[in-house]
């Protein structure tokens, strides 16, 4: 009798195969047979009647007892030869064979035994192919479909009878054999015993499914509308817009300074988004709960933390591009040449900027169980710039310019590059004094700022008790 | 054979300023047992949950899984299944994608994510809701999807913080049903509950907590005749035919039996103080009497009154 405890293969998944989709003819193994006498003659060959009719079985589970049993045939009272007693829980094979000698008997193939009918099914879609390793298919996706059950089976079933048994044979690793498990097994995926992935995959997934749930967020939305508000702006009301950029002076012989005007928002955007974006991620959830679903999983807390981060920042940098993609678009409407070099460099401060800012916000995020999403906004474009502006002012004569090197400043700065004199934040007093000669200087701090906030965040995330 | 204890705890202490949550307590679960935990509120079985799962680091003390210490996190819990501290899904996402980004940290295929995601949402009744957004979803409907993705990955140690709060009377069966049903498989399960029924059905072992400290631990029959052995327990007999003199006087005769009670023409309670074999020799007589036994009960040698001897003194004022 097989054990009611089944015993669990361990290992790598590698071990463990889903069933191959149609096997070479050479390398189908021969199925298993055994076979038993249900009649009540000996086993006499040249006495052999004609073959009888074929029987049917299902076998289900098959058990063995142990040893051999004899059995007295009723015509001579004689022990008839031995036979190994198997029992079935349900009856029906396909691949039972007539035997001559006047008795009945079955072969039964138990690499091809068909399941009964309460076969449990699946309404799965149907499709041969699928993405492996992308989110969002759930249950319904693509690439898994019912196997059709009246089909002629010739391969292992379990598993591999409720999968698509297409082509795409790299999705199954290793093999069945030796692992001990009957193949007609229906619970067999009860059974198997997975291994984590790397860290780096884990990050990975959980960047995609914060992604994932950005997509579902409003926020994400108006962001994007927000940029798509500079076009939009422009062709809707065109003169107006263009007398104010006028009156400012981001109107003059070079599409660069019309670029910044059209951008001039950028430094109070950049702290709105990335407050609301990545200053939130770690307070919601606690306020939402899912953090202990999360810190519970086999994952660790350093994935969790960056692969949260990093969606955040992917996406705000992904705004900001696409905001100044609209505004050169729209400059090329009235300007011929295109500064390349200095945009080229301006994007490069805005994506320290956009780094920077994030990482501030997300590490005070990470302090936080609840709370507002205005306090990165407010301590990176109001407060610290403002502290800043004081401290220069204040200390003018001992030439106090590497405070305008903050990372706070640092949309200023890339307005600044594009010519612009002024901008729509806290900061923009300051853009004629700052010393455009070191815009690298200023993203390399820009960077290391955010490193030291994202290590900061970190480390409170790795430390911190539910 | 792997004699690897599931879950082994060894002095666990957890101090908050000058208090102490959880002071010096040990917890094995061994391979395969089914262990509840159990104390009344405030008596620390969250912050020992919490302690195991690395939820919190505990002042001192260590935990191991499957014999890999919780401060190897990854590897400690990547064969285990947990619901903790009543944790929430994403409520923007549905129990598919739920179970998909569950699937995918433990190491699953799509295929796989497919196939374990149908067995475990028709386990928790949650099949036919599997493509609705969680934030819809009842208390009930969440905590089964959470307890939905605690079995995804086949988990060989199960830990729950009570896992039926917030579920209907059917679903309590059910859950109750499906970790009947992993014990066959050769699961452990660490379970925290209040409801004396479920430890008594499924769980094999028992360790008590109050006031932070472990006061009772073992096997649950083992610690019930422990405090059964100096108690009065009650046995009530429930006859075919109408009791007789002849037949109580009978049973009040027996070693151990210390009063009697007739409760109208077919029951009759018996105080009892005796050991196990007068309690098997007072069921021999009742049977001999002929009156035909529909039920003996036993009173008094349970979890609850264990629980009740234990936990004297919190009684709400």
């Amino acid at each position: 009798m097989t054990e009611d405890r089944i015993e669990r293969p361990r290992g790598r998944r590698e071990s463990l195969d889903l069933g191959p989709s149609e096997p070479a003819a050479q390398d189908t193994p021969a199925p298993r047979k055994i076979s038993l006498k249900i009649g009540r003659k000996s086993a006499d060959s040249s006495d052999a009647p004609a073959p009888q009719e074929q029987e049917i079985f299902t076998a289900s589970r098959v058990q063995e007892s142990a040893g051999d049993r004899y059995e007295s045939s009723p015509e001579t009272g004689q022990p008839s030869a031995p036979r190994r007693e198997i029992s079935f829980e349900t009856a029906n094979s396909p691949g039972a064979s007539p035997k001559s000698g006047g008795q009945r008997s079955v072969s039964i193939d138990l690499g091809t035994a068909s399941r009964p009918a309460q076969q449990r099914s699946l309404d799965l879609e149907g499709g041969a192919d699928h993405p492996v390793g992308s989110v969002g298919q759930g249950i319904d996706g693509p690439g898994s479909e019912l196997a059709d059950e009246e089909e002629p089976v010739k391969r292992p079933r379990g598993l591999g009878s409720i999968l698509p048994l297409g082509g795409r044979d790299e999705d199954r690793k290793g093999t069945w054999k030796g692992t001990g498990y009957s193949a007609s097994d229906d619970d067999a995926h009860r059974q198997v015993v997975y291994r984590i992935p790397s860290m780096m995959t884990q990050t990975m997934w959980m960047f995609m499914v914060q992604m994932k749930l950005f997509a579902k967020l409003k926020w994400t939305y108006f962001m994007l509308f927000a940029a798509l508000l500079i076009p939009i702006a422009v062709v809707l009301a065109s003169d107006y817009i263009n007398l104010l950029l006028s009156e400012f002076g981001f109107v003059t012989g070079y599409s660069t300074t019309y670029i910044a005007g059209l951008l001039c928002m950028m430094p109070l955007m950049m702290g709105l988004f990335t407050s609301v974006l990545c200053g939130t991620q770690i307070p919601n959830e606690f306020k939402e709960r899912t953090a202990y679903m999360n810190v519970s999983l086999p994952m660790s807390r350093i994935s969790f933390y960056l692969g949260k981060y990093l969606a955040g920042f992917m996406l705000c940098l992904g705004v900001f591009v696409f905001a100044y993609g609209m505004a050169v678009a729209v400059s090329t409407t009235k300007y011929d040449l295109i500064f390349s070099d200095l945009l080229a460099e301006s994007l490069a401060i805005t994506i320290a900027g956009v780094f920077a800012y994030s990482a501030t916000a997300f590490c005070i995020g990470s302090f936080m169980r609840r709370g507002s999403s205005m306090i990165p906004f407010i301590l990176m474009s109001v407060v610290l710039p403002m502290v800043c502006i004081l401290y220069y002012a204040m200390f003018q004569d001992s030439d106090p310019t590497w405070i305008l090197m903050l990372p706070c400043f640092l949309c200023e700065a890339a307005l600044g590059i594009l010519g612009a004199q002024m901008s729509g934040s806290a900061g923009m007093i300051i853009i004629p004094m700052m010393d455009m000669t070191a815009t690298w200087t200023m993203v390399a701090i820009g960077i290391v700022w955010g490193i030291a906030f994202l290590l900061l965040g970190m480390y409170r995330t790795m430390r911190r008790e539910m | 054979m792997n004699d690897t204890p599931a879950i082994e705890a060894v002095g666990l202490t957890k101090m908050y300023g000058g208090f102490a949550a959880i002071s010096n307590v040990d917890l094995t679960v061994r391979r395969g047992d089914f262990m509840g935990l159990l104390g009344p509120n405030g008596a620390g079985k969250s912050t020992t949950l919490k302690a195991i799962t690395g939820l919190l680091n505990p002042t001192s003390g260590t935990v191991r899984i499957g014999g890999i210490s919780i401060n190897d996190h990854r590897r400690a819990m990547e064969h285990v299944g947990c619901v903790i501290e009543t944790p929430e899904p994403y409520p923007l996402f549905t129990p598919a994608e739920i179970l998909e980004y569950v699937g995918r940290l433990y190491g699953l295929d799509s295929r796989e994510i497919q196939i374990r995601a149908r067995d475990v949402l028709e386990t928790v009744r949650m099949w036919e809701w599997r493509n609705k957004k969680i934030g819809e979803f009842s208390k009930g409907m969440r905590q089964r999807v959470v307890l939905a993705q605690a079995l995804l990955p086949n988990p060989d140690t199960i830990i729950l913080d009570e896992p039926t709060s917030g579920l209907d009377p059917r679903g309590m069966v059910e859950i109750r049903q499906t970790l009947s049903d992993l014990k066959k498989m050769d699961r452990s399960l660490l379970i925290s509950t209040h409801i004396l029924s479920e430890v008594s059905e499924i769980c094999g072992s028992v360790t008590m907590i109050r006031d932070g400290r472990v006061i009772a631990s073992g096997d649950v029959s083992k610690l019930i005749h422990g405090i059964g052995a100096d108690k009065e327990i009650t046995l009530e007999i429930k006859t075919l035919k109408p009791l007789t003199s002849q037949a109580i006087r009978d049973l009040s005769g027996c070693r151990g039996v210390t009063g009697t009670e007739r409760m109208g023409d077919y029951t009759v309670k018996l105080d009892f103080s005796g050991t196990t074999e007068d309690q098997a020799h007072v069921c021999e007589m009742a049977f001999r009497s002929g009156l035909g036994i529909l039920a003996m009960n036993e009173k008094g040698a349970d979890l609850e009154s264990l629980y009740m001897e234990l936990t004297k003194g919190d009684e709400i004022q």
